[in-house]
């Protein structure tokens, strides 16, 4: 397994220009008219205020057609998806899922269709418009996924009141004693963001690290992410391992002293692919308008939104990308740790989740 | 011969039908549909091991890996201290509650009752914050506050702790929850029965104990069950204050199972089993203290008089520690939380011109809010309005002599208590897609509306049921006699003599059904989307100050049909 | 003849094990006033509820104006509102929640008489119990006695086949009381209504009725004019639940040409040839006769229909004395008119008459 990718992006900008199965004015009109005789889109995915107030109003006067957005968490989703087609009911055209949904359910169990032939846009179709210099298919068939952000990830935030950027230079100075007690996290012992980071630390620097972190350290572990960020502020844990930079952003906007820490000495930056992958769901209810909402939403105008929405680096060249946080944007020849990784996401993140909670449990 | 042919044919049995039995068997068929089958959905697929999408292969995998945790059983053993340290207080202070606002001359009752409702509607979640902000070591303010006294020299309170959750549910719902379906109850009860006390020479505080409390027992275990139950499952104050301090309880696990990637609902469903059999010691032994049926009759259609007890100087005193009671445990978070809602960040007062209207311009200005909010009263009026129809009858037949399935009636209504509400979406979901019903429920307010009913069957039945074991039998048989046949007697006069109850119950299950984030989730489509999953919305994304704007507004809603209610309510029952 | 306006063939009512109602059989007459009258758990309220067809009867057959109304054996049963009666309850069951007039209209909405109807017959219904000023009071409001006559005029308005009336009286003072059983008759009568009555005061019962049924553990022990039943009582229990007795313990005596009760002190007294039956000589017996069917003599006065007796107390009741008198093993209270007097420890003779003593087999 190597999580590791690497990003070449003066290879990137010398590819050759390749206009892949790019469509015919006539062609893309005949979508357009299918779409709006099916008169509506069905887009399942997480709750999503750039979704609810900027996509929906924006595609609806681009095209007239509403979107109907099914929202509820990734669990909640899938549920109702694998109920629905149990019993015959195909309800979603688009997905716009988290990764982890996306490998496990929507590709694992066969819920949805190729997407590759169907992107045929021009603007969306060109290579050249593509970091890549095509069109990012993260699965493993290379065509039923399509991953269109990947921007670095913090590692983790410090209030700068309590500790100073130079003493928070490696993984190993979170090992200090002064900091015991003083580290919050979200809680490891369930899936999600803090068993993510928890996987990483595993992964990179190994089970007494793990160890010595979260029980010697007495590390707090919460499970709102509001009670993290309202910590690191307030200084009562001046590092966070796990907050989220919406939550932490604008609290540096309001002047409180926190630093973002991208990457450590002994521990390499990570990118992902928040907010969402998109997919196509098969036996899709409205075929042409879910093809014409997948094209239009990887166009500059659909990924332009979420970008800016989210301050998420889209795979785009053309996104004007001077108002995201510098820190967030991928540095050319650097080698990153892809926490979107499909291999990552199916295998490796359980396998090391897994150990990581046997450590926790067996340290009570 | 003749003879002969006419014994035969009497012996054909012209089984009589015999309308209690009819409607007996629909409401087992009923919930048997609505609440057995989609447990039976449940409980069968935690035996599927097989990957989704394969041919099912059965075995117990599920179950022993769910409960072969050890942390399983601590989190168990940990929600059962709960709920049980919180019940006892609890309860007594809900029953001083109800007596005081429905028994006594205290001043401003009408009042005071109506903070318990406010109280109810406020969403645990934000409170629980405001509590964190008061109490918390490092900055809460009434550490602070303490801390300036000579004498103290490290902070007293903290909310991370058992204690600290045990003071925290002591102000959100819970306590309200007995209040609220308490004191209709208590008003009901005829002054008389109290009134041979005093006479007998008991004092106000003994005849409270000794006579009043004992007489509506029904009603007083009924809400201990339901409260106990519901505390086994409460969830978010334990996640807010208990993760702080590695107290985990079952809930948690439960949750934890299903919000997996890939979520297990069959883990989630085999810990949720633990809490039938919960049930089904609780309901035994409930059977048993109320086995003799009407026996608690307090409401008769004689000498029925509702004069009030007099506390003398001491309902100033009353009204004064009600008043405070409310004051610190209710209306201080309260504050906290409206403050919450227009600040540009819940809880930092510190940061430069932290007040702002931005979020509740955003919540009224969100383009599905008012779309929501209109299938949110929708299917919160159906909820409310032909859940007290359907469970007032089905009560009915729970207290009815004749009827021989009671037991299996009450076991069916009680079965949605036990589940959290995204197992019982699933099942339900399940049900209407594999039968008929998919055809008028799927994706529809009326399918949304039916499923909170079914997740209300408990609370309601309950409440209705106790309703009924206080009205005297004598009232319905008199309308019999007269001439009224049982659907007039039930229009004409149960439903009016219970109007109060029902009022609560009704109010209750429009604000639920307003409120019901899980429920809804899986079952409604773009057409039906309610309100609340806008506050789903607001909660995965941490937008906190929305969400207070959103419950502010549902607590606001609940205000307004609660004094339309009230009036209706009193009218129907023909008081003042 | 006319049909019996109710009647009652075998009717057997089981609650689990007990026999609540134990092969009943009777019927009511129109324009009578006929009484169950029993001890309280003797099955007089489930008879009347089995009328009212608030309970179903196990076997047997119940029939009002010669249709068949309950009759397990052939599947029929007619639920109380088809069974045009009406019924005023021990607790009066007036709904708190509506007014007087609400209250007595019910049974004319039901049947959805217009509303002038129902406004003349509520107020004739109210005037005839004396409640015309009140038609807007809210039931709660009213006194116990007011009460009782809301549900009498509830039950009186729609003109019923019968009247039930369960212990209707019981829960209003000693005056009152009289007074309701005064206007209760004077209302029957004008209005020649039926009624089934039940109650356990055998005062209200001998006043009211025009024939008694006496019950006793779902059995009817006697059925008859209250004369009848108190003079001929056919039980000890009838006997004794109308009204006082006095009770001797004896042996049953009979030879050729006569035959007595022997007392436990060989005192004899003699017994009429046709109440003795299929008595044997040596029977043990209970010998019950009424106390003012005994006279107290002076000592010297010797019949065979006398005994011997000792005054132990003497109580001054106002209009008479009360004797506590010792005879043959018992103590007997028997009160005596003022013109004659003994003092405690006198001798005297007690008086029997013969055609008032009843003899039981023990």
């Amino acid at each position: 397994m190597r999580p590791f990718v690497i990003l070449l992006m003066a290879l990137l900008w010398s590819a050759p220009v390749l206009a892949q199965n790019s469509a015919s004015e006539k062609e893309w009109n005949t979508i357009i008219e299918g779409a709006k005789k099916e008169g509506k889109v069905v887009v399942a995915g997480s709750p999503d205020p750039v979704m609810r107030n900027e996509i929906i109003p924006k595609f609806k006067e681009r095209y007239g057609i509403p979107i109907e957005f099914i929202a509820g968490r990734s669990s909640e989703i899938s549920a109702r998806i694998k109920t629905e087609r149990g019993s015959g009911i195909y309800s979603v055209d688009v997905y716009l899922a988290g990764p982890d949904t996306t490998a496990t359910t929507l590709y694992g169990e066969k819920i949805i269709d190729p997407l590759k032939p169907l992107l045929i846009m021009p603007e969306v179709a060109n290579g050249t418009k593509w970091k890549l210099g095509k069109i990012w298919f993260a699965d493993p068939e290379e065509r039923f996924a399509v991953r269109a952000f990947s921007s670095v990830a913090t590692l983790l935030f410090i209030n700068t009141d309590q500790v100073k950027p130079e003493e928070m230079r490696s993984a190993k100075d979170l090992l200090n004693p002064k900091w015991r007690g003083k580290i919050s996290t979200e809680d490891p012992t369930t899936t999600g963001s803090g068993a993510n980071s928890a996987a990483r630390f595993y992964h990179d620097l190994g089970e007494d690290f793990v160890r010595k972190l979260y029980i010697e350290q007495k590390t707090v572990r919460t499970r709102e992410r509001r009670q993290m960020s309202d910590w690191l502020a307030r200084g009562t844990q001046p590092i966070c391992l796990s907050c989220r930079e919406d939550d932490v952003r604008p609290l540096i906007k309001e002047g409180f002293k926190i630093v973002e820490i991208f990457e450590l000495a002994d521990m390499p930056g990570s990118i992902n692919g928040s907010p969402w992958m998109l997919t196509l769901a098969n036996r899709a209810p409205n075929p042409n308008a879910a093809q014409l909402f997948a094209n239009w939403i990887l166009s500059k105008e659909g990924l332009g939104i979420y970008a800016r929405g989210y301050g998420s680096v889209s795979m785009r060249t053309d996104i004007d990308e001077t108002n995201l946080n510098p820190g967030n944007i991928p540095k050319k020849g650097v080698k990153y740790f892809d926490d979107t990784d499909w291999k990552w996401i199916v295998t490796g993140r359980q396998e090391y989740r897994e150990k990581v909670w046997q450590v926790l449990k067996t340290a009570k | 011969m003749d003879v002969t042919a006419t014994t035969a044919r009497h012996s054909i049995a012209r089984v009589r039908v015999r309308p209690i039995r009819i409607a007996e068997l629909s409401f087992v068929a009923f919930f048997a549909l609505v609440t057995g089958l989609p447990l039976l959905f449940l409980l069968g697929g935690s035996f599927n091991l097989a990957a989704p999408g394969q041919p099912a292969v059965y075995g117990l995998a599920n179950w022993a890996r769910a409960f072969s945790d050890p942390a399983t059983v601590n989190a168990l053993w940990m929600s059962f201290l709960l709920s049980g340290a919180r019940l006892i207080p609890a309860i007594v202070i809900a029953v001083l509650f109800a007596w005081l606002i429905a028994r006594t001359d205290m001043p401003g009752g009408n009042a005071i009752e109506f903070f318990c409702w406010m109280a109810y509607f406020i969403p645990d979640f934000p409170l629980t914050l405001a509590w964190i902000l008061l109490l918390d070591p490092n900055y809460g303010l009434l550490n602070s506050l303490a801390l300036e006294l000579p004498f103290v020299h490290s902070a007293p309170f903290n909310p991370y702790s058992f204690w600290g959750i045990v003071w925290v549910h002591t102000s959100t719902g819970g306590i309200w929850f007995k209040v609220i379906l308490l004191t209709p109850v208590f008003r009901r009860l005829s002054a008389a029965l109290e009134e041979a006390a005093r006479v007998a020479g008991a004092k106000t505080t003994t005849v409270l104990w000794r006579v009043t409390v004992p007489l509506l027992s029904p009603m007083i275990l009924a809400v201990a069950v339901l409260s106990f139950i519901r505390g086994l499952q409460s969830f978010n104050t334990e996640l807010l204050l208990g993760t702080p301090a590695g107290i985990y309880v079952y809930s948690t696990r439960i949750y934890d199972y299903i919000r997996r990637e890939p979520a297990s609902y069959g883990e989630a469903t085999a810990l949720g089993s633990v809490f039938i059999v919960a049930l089904g010691i609780l309901l035994f032994l409930y059977w048993r203290f109320l086995r003799g049926k009407r026996r608690f009759t307090v409401v008769t259609g004689q000498g029925y008089s509702t004069a009030r007890v007099r506390l003398g100087g001491w309902r100033y005193v009353a009204l004064a520690a009600c008043a405070l009671y409310i004051a610190i445990m209710t209306l201080l978070p309260l504050v906290f939380l409206t403050l919450g809602s227009f600040m540009r960040r819940y809880g930092f007062f510190n940061i430069s011109s932290p007040f702002t209207l931005a979020h509740w311009q955003d919540v009224l200005r969100d383009p599905i809010f008012f779309l929501a909010l209109k299938n949110s009263l929708l299917i919160a009026t159906i909820t409310a309005g032909v859940g007290v129809v359907l469970y007032s009858m089905a009560a009915y037949v729970l207290v009815s002599r004749r009827a021989v399935m009671a037991p299996v009636l009450e076991a069916f209504c009680w079965l949605p208590h036990i589940l959290p509400g995204i197992l019982l979406g699933l099942g339900i979901l399940w049900l209407f897609l594999a039968t008929p019903l998919r055809f008028v429920f799927y994706g529809t307010t009326w399918g949304i509306a039916l499923a909170l009913m079914v997740s209300d069957s408990p609370v309601t039945t309950q409440a209705f049921r106790a309703g009924y074991l206080q009205l005297g039998a004598d009232l319905e048989e008199a309308a019999r006699v007269a001439g009224a046949s049982w659907g007039y007697t039930y229009r004409r006069v149960l439903l009016p003599l219970l109007a109060p109850v029902a009022g609560a119950i009704g109010l209750m299950n429009f604000g639920g059904a307003l409120t019901s984030i899980s429920t809804p989730v899986l079952l409604y489509s773009h057409q039906s989307r309610p309100l609340a999953l806008l506050m789903l919305e607001y909660s995965v994304t941490g937008e906190l100050e929305r969400g207070a704007v959103l419950g502010l507004l549902i607590t606001a809603m609940i205000c307004v049909m609660m004094l339309i209610g009230r009036r209706l309510g009193l009218q129907l029952s023909g008081q003042q | 003849m006319a049909p019996p306006v109710l009647e009652f063939r075998k009717v057997v009512k089981r609650f689990d094990t007990v026999t609540a109602v134990d092969a009943v059989s009777f019927s009511v007459h129109r324009g009578e006033i006929f009484t169950l009258l029993g001890p309280s758990g003797c099955g007089k309220t489930t008879t009347l509820r089995l009328v009212a067809g608030l309970e179903e009867p196990d076997s047997g057959e119940i029939s009002i104006d010669g249709a068949t109304v309950a009759a397990p054996g052939r599947g029929i049963f007619l639920p109380p509102e088809k069974r045009r009666l009406g019924m005023v309850f021990q607790s009066y069951a007036v709904w708190p929640h509506l007014t007087v007039f609400e209250n007595v209209a019910f049974p004319l909405r039901v049947r959805r008489e217009s509303s002038e109807v129902i406004r003349e017959r509520v107020g004739q219904a109210l005037q005839t119990v004396g409640l015309a000023g009140l038609p807007d009071r809210g039931a709660t409001q009213l006194s116990g006695g007011q009460q009782q006559r809301v549900a009498l005029a509830r039950a009186l308005v729609y003109e019923p086949a019968i009247l039930l009336l369960d212990e209707p009286l019981s829960n209003l003072d000693a005056k009152l009381r009289e007074q309701m059983r005064f206007e209760l008759r004077a209302l029957q009568k004008k209005l020649s209504l039926t009624i089934l009555y039940v109650t356990h005061d055998q005062t209200e019962a001998m006043t009211l009725s025009d024939r008694i049924a006496m019950v006793n553990s779902g059995r009817l022990e006697q059925v008859g004019a209250p004369e009848e039943i108190y003079e001929r009582p056919a039980t000890p229990f009838a006997g004794q639940f109308l009204g006082r007795t006095v009770m001797l313990e004896g042996t049953f005596r009979r030879s050729a040409a006569q035959q007595w009760v022997e007392l436990a002190d060989g005192e004899r007294i003699p017994a009429r040839m046709d109440s003795t039956g299929s008595l044997i000589d040596g029977a043990r017996v209970r010998l019950i006769t009424r106390p003012e069917d005994i006279v107290i003599l002076p000592p010297d006065r010797l019949e065979p229909t006398q005994i011997d007796a000792i005054v132990e107390q003497v109580d001054y009741l106002g209009d008479c004395f009360e004797y506590y008198l010792r005879t043959a093993g018992a103590l007997l209270i028997l009160t005596a008119p003022k013109k004659d007097r003994y003092a405690v420890g006198a001798k005297v003779r007690l008086g029997f008459d013969p055609a008032r003593l009843s003899l039981y087999a023990q």
